[in-house]
């Protein structure tokens, strides 16, 4: 610290001798050439003032421009003649000969200096580094736990459903022996009251069936086993499936099927849960003497199934949250039964079509779900 | 004609007793047991027409019994019945030689169709 502040000292008087000795200079012009004086100046703070601006960021600019100088000296003693123009010159010389000595004096200092910063920076990139390091493996650890826990939970939901299973086929098989008389025959409150408990279990039986398969989705175990599907083939075997659930609530079910067959490559299993639990949704909101419509088309090449419905309907926000698990909309609580994980399980497999699906409804006015699909992939001709 | 046999391996006692319950009174003949080690032990002495085996079992496991089984029996039908739906059950006890899978909770028409189905085509 101490020799630093010597060494400012040093640069300070040298600097104070070449400003006297450079005004007793430019005083010997002024008194010969007023024109050269003013020339003289200027290049002078000219030239003190753009060291100043580079003073201390780019020492190299030091030695660039004191070199300008030095040749302008020189140019000026060599080829002009005249008292004047030689006082100029050596005061152009003195001026470069203390940059130069300012900038030595300098040097091992900035050497020094660059020396420490690049020694901290390098300190700061490792502490940074270091600490990137920590907080990447903290995150790896946190994700690996997270992945662990997740198989434990499907772990643990596979097997609590499957533990969940077996009282359940218990119970049901011998609910379904009375009823089918082997304790012998049944009076007609008898089998009212076994009709009720085997609803029951057929209930359960829906929403364990239902969480597991929601449980394989997500874990990453179901697999699509695509192929080209006639989703019009499809949609025409899910009306006469879901006729008789309409008819009883005297529901117009209809398909709208114009034009051409409507292909998608799909998994036909999964597709025809997903148009099925729609379907069965629409007959179960829509109330007696509606309508429920199936519409099949090709958007831009992609393969869409819209069904609509003249049933109770879902508020906007109601339409956004039916996705949800378990989630229930203010008239299904009371309307219809369901384990409320079909629209999650159907929008889960879509989107592993890589399709979308979506709801658009008025309350009171009807609701309309719509599948897209993405276009088929062009089908290889055989040679 | 005599009845056709129909044998049952099942731990669950209460799961046993219904199919036995059901069976019986659909007129077969039914043989019941409850660990697949007793199905196993004595298998030369007896022979069923169709056999329905639980696919989780303590001790023997389902498809176990159906490998030692099969070892006596070459010709007896196997039938699974499981309350694991993984779709995994199913592939790898078809692959070994069952005749069909049914997942548990099963229903009466769709257990007595099936061993319908299989009685009627190898009797």
């Amino acid at each position: 610290m101490n020799q630093e502040a010597k060494r400012h000292n040093q640069v300070k008087r040298i600097d104070r001798i070449a400003i006297a000795v450079l005004l007793v200079f430019l005083g010997v012009t002024v008194v010969f050439s007023f024109y050269h004086s003013v020339l003289c100046l200027l290049i002078v703070f000219g030239l003190r003032f753009l060291y100043s601006l580079f003073y201390a960021r780019i020492p190299k600019t030091y030695w660039a421009l004191s070199a300008f100088g030095a040749a302008l000296a020189a140019y000026s003693l060599f080829y002009e003649s005249g008292v004047a123009v030689t006082v100029f010159a050596v005061a152009a010389l003195l001026e470069c000969l203390r940059v130069f000595m300012i900038a030595l004096l300098n040097y091992p200092s900035t050497v020094r200096n660059l020396e420490t910063l690049t020694q901290e920076l390098e300190k700061r990139v490792q502490d940074r580094t270091t600490e990137l390091k920590a907080a990447n493996s903290e995150l790896q650890r946190a994700n690996t736990k997270l992945l662990e826990l997740d198989k434990l939970k499907s772990a643990f939901v596979s097997q609590a459903s499957h533990d969940l299973r077996t009282p359940l086929t218990a119970i049901k098989g011998s609910l379904d022996n009375l009823m089918i008389g082997v304790a012998g025959p049944l009076n007609e409150k008898q089998t009212r009251i076994l009709e009720r408990a085997q609803r029951s279990v057929d209930r359960l039986t829906f929403l364990i069936n239902d969480i597991l398969d929601l449980n394989r989705i997500e874990s990453g175990r179901e697999k699509l086993q695509k192929t080209d599907v006639s989703l019009t083939t499809m949609v025409k075997g899910l009306i006469q499936e879901h006729k008789p659930a309409a008819d009883q609530k005297s529901i117009a079910l209809d398909a709208e099927l114009n034009g051409d067959e409507v292909h998608a490559w799909a998994d036909p299993h999964k597709m025809e849960r997903v148009i099925g639990e729609l379907i069965g949704n629409a007959i179960k909101y829509t109330p007696e003497q509606g309508r429920v419509t199936v519409r099949l088309s090709l958007q831009d090449g992609a393969p869409c199934v819209m069904v609509s419905d003249t049933g109770v309907g879902m508020s906007e926000e109601e339409s956004k949250k039916i996705w949800e698990r378990f989630y229930r909309t203010a008239n299904s609580q009371h309307m219809a039964k369901g384990s409320g994980l079909g629209l999650s399980i159907a929008k889960e497999l879509v989107e592993m079509h890589g399709g979308s699906i979506r709801a658009t409804s008025e309350a009171g006015r009807g609701s309309t779900f719509k599948i897209t699909l993405p276009p088929s992939p062009v089908k290889e001709t055989a040679i | 004609m005599s009845k056709p046999v129909i044998a049952i391996v099942e731990d669950e006692e209460e799961l046993r007793e219904n199919l036995c319950d059901f069976l019986e009174f659909k007129g077969y003949e039914v043989l019941c047991f409850d660990s697949g080690d007793a199905a196993v032990a004595g298998c030369g002495d007896w022979k069923a027409d169709l056999a329905l085996l639980d696919y989780l079992m303590p001790g023997l496991n389902g498809i176990e019994v159906m490998k030692r089984l099969k070892e006596v029996h070459p010709d007896m039908p196997i039938v699974f019945l499981t309350a694991s739906s993984q779709g995994m059950v199913k592939e790898s006890a078809r692959l070994k030689g069952a005749e069909a899978v049914i997942l548990k909770p099963y229903s009466p028409n769709e257990l007595i169709e099936t061993i319908e189905r299989i009685l009627s085509r190898t009797a």
